[in-house]
């Protein structure tokens, strides 16, 4: 195939070719070279909490299973017997002490080790049989501050690398007090019939479409607020490793107050200042003003809102959402419960404002199966206002969240990853913070 | 007696039967209230909702038989969880006049089957069930069917006219097949 950097894909002058969003030997090499590479954001530390607990997902369109163990590690592996490929768990979430294959019997405990199997005694005639072999297939598993990732990829560099300076980003919604956040219980799951890089890159720096895509869900809640406000005053996009955010520091909660809850702007503004002297003026700010954000490949979330959702794909055509709610731990059930109704109103398959963007992502995608259409080019040409080079803000920063830059930025690092033989051939910022 | 998503829980058909000039009237009012969905007359929609209800559609999972806690608890995200203000909110999104996806507008169908409505505790409150079965057709080819079921409770007033008081709305699917709900049930 043909390099994705320079043919399908300039990302210094901003044009994308269609083709990467629909053709299927390019989705062929995603599977491959981004989502078996990349550290993959699989769960959070609070829906696995106890010895037994476990939930299921997908890495790329692998299942897998993430389990606590009895020695509280987290572990990762594929939900397919070894034996016969059967799935060996069913259920979305649960606690259990084992995995059962319901085809032969096989057993496997909560670190993917076949613990046995029905007459086992079957295997004695073969030679070299060793149970060890035969476990659960397991990826590498890695934290950050409760978000639970991980890759299948034995050399891929530490998850600190792939993340880079973007976690100094990320503290400002997992690290602004003692306690840390937690998922609210339940995944919301829905389909898409759109190419998973749509929702990515919405949510890695397009805040433009809010202007227009959102301004009926927001007359909803924001009405009596003037509506949307966005401006390239006091605003940014920050980029790292391909991974983005863009954002507001005007002195709002701007999405916060989308989702029309009073008490919970009240609760935000009674933690400004604890926040603030904790992590700054900035990431204060950020923690629930106009924003979004997208780790790469495809965990996106919102600041303010705080969605946490996967786009996992099932084909060129159509994504699967996974979408849960954070919260800070401290927080009152009260306060908890006003966000996961605030969630639910805006970013849910019955969301306000989700409800816009499922309608856009589709038909953008949809309209690629006309052969002259898809051989178009996609314009992501607008500049930003300038580079902020102040190194006050870590990675690769821009002035104004009014721009394409990070979604070109997002779109080097796809080339990048889907043009590299190995690791060593995609580069890393390097680490500031 | 104010509703909460935990009596709705407690909704199993349990009561005795209504008799049948009752049992007329409450599918009656189902069937109007399916019309009036399938016309978008939402403001005659709310009309039919009380000031106290509770309108809440959980998401699905899957769990073993085994799992020890329920699988529908109110703590737990959801797909609707309303007051009747809440639903007005959402209603503004539609009225706007700048919700371009609805525009134009989807159709649809509903069907309302299974009707069974039985006494309760409170002399002129009804807990109802039904299966709802929603077509909805949009643009050129967009196609869903959307099917659950669902458990009322319903307030006979004064005037005889009935208010939807709670409802809860099972819909099958763990994995919804559709990318939104942009519908009431």
């Amino acid at each position: 195939m043909q390099k994705i950097l320079g043919n399908l894909v300039d990302a210094e002058k901003g044009i994308i070719d269609r083709r990467i969003f629909c053709e299927q030997d390019i989705y062929e090499l995603e599977l491959k070279n981004i989502f078996a590479r990349c550290w993959n954001f699989v769960a959070h530390e609070s829906q696995v909490k106890e010895f037994g607990d476990f939930i299921t997902t997908y890495i790329g369109e692998d299942a897998v299973i993430v389990t606590r163990a009895k020695d509280m590690s987290i572990n990762v592996m594929l939900n397919s017997c070894p034996h016969r490929g059967n799935k060996v768990c069913f259920a979305g979430e649960g606690k259990v002490r084992s995995f059962v294959c319901n085809y032969h019997g096989w057993a496997f405990g909560l670190d993917g080790a076949l613990n046995g199997m029905p007459a086992n005694e079957l295997y004695d005639n073969t030679p070299g049989f060793d149970k060890s072999d035969w476990g659960l297939h397991r990826a590498r598993v890695e934290t950050y501050k409760g978000l639970v990732f991980a890759t299948f990829d034995h050399s891929a560099p530490s998850l600190e690398t792939f993340l880079g300076d973007f976690r100094w980003y990320l503290d400002a919604i997992l690290d602004n007090d003692d306690q840390g956040t937690e998922f609210l219980p339940g995944t919301t799951r829905s389909v898409m019939d759109c190419n998973w890089k749509y929702p990515a890159d919405n949510f890695v720096g397009d805040i433009y479409h809010a202007l227009w895509t959102h301004l009926g869900g927001a007359e909803a809640t924001l009405a009596p607020y003037g509506g949307v406000v966005v401006t390239n005053e006091d605003s940014y996009q920050a980029s790292v490793n391909g991974h983005g955010w863009e954002f507001s520091v005007a002195n709002n909660f701007g999405n916060a107050a989308t989702m029309g809850d009073k008490e919970i702007i009240k609760y935000m503004r009674a933690r400004e200042d604890e926040i603030t002297a904790k992590l700054g003026d900035v990431r204060a700010k950020m923690w629930g003003s106009v924003g979004s954000a997208c780790i790469f490949p495809s965990l996106a979330f919102l600041p303010g809102y705080f969605t946490f959702r996967t786009f996992l794909p099932k084909g060129p055509n159509q994504t699967e959402l996974h979408t849960w709610t954070l919260v800070p731990k401290e927080a009152s059930d009260e306060i908890k419960d006003r966000w996961r109704k605030g969630c639910m109103r805006t970013f849910s398959p019955t969301g306000i404002l989700e409800m816009d963007d499922g309608e856009n992502w589709e038909h953008a995608t949809a309209a690629n199966k006309g052969l002259v259409t898809r051989n178009q080019k996609l314009c992501y040409s607008m500049s930003p206002v300038e580079q902020d080079t102040s190194g006050a803000l870590p990675g690769t920063v821009h002035k104004g969240q009014l721009t394409d830059a990070n979604q070109r930025l997002f779109f080097k690092r796809y080339g990048e990853f889907m043009d590299a033989e190995t690791w060593d051939d995609i580069p890393m910022a390097p680490i500031t913070r | 007696m104010v509703t909460t998503k935990e009596k709705l829980l407690e909704l199993k058909g349990a009561g005795n039967h209504v008799d049948l000039a009752t049992f007329f009237d409450i599918e009656r009012q189902m069937y109007k209230e399916a019309r009036l969905l399938d016309n978008e007359q939402m403001d005659e929609w709310v009309k039919t909702l009380s000031d106290d209800l509770i309108y809440w559609m959980p998401i699905r999972e899957n769990y073993l038989r085994k799992h020890r806690q329920a699988e529908i608890t109110p703590n737990r995200v959801a797909l609707y969880d309303e007051t009747i203000e809440e639903i007005k909110i959402r209603l503004i999104r539609n009225d706007s006049g700048m919700c371009w996806t609805e525009d134009p507008p989807t159709r649809h169908t509903y069907s309302i089957s299974n009707v069974e409505a039985f006494e309760t505790d409170i002399e002129n409150e009804f807990e109802v069930q039904s299966v709802f079965t929603v077509y909805r057709s949009r643009f050129e080819r967009d196609d869903n069917t959307l099917m659950g079921r669902r458990k009322d409770i319903l307030r006979r007033k004064d005037n005889g006219d009935f208010e939807l008081v709670g409802r809860l709305i099972l819909i099958q699917q763990s994995t919804l097949l559709t990318k939104n709900l942009n519908i009431f049930f």
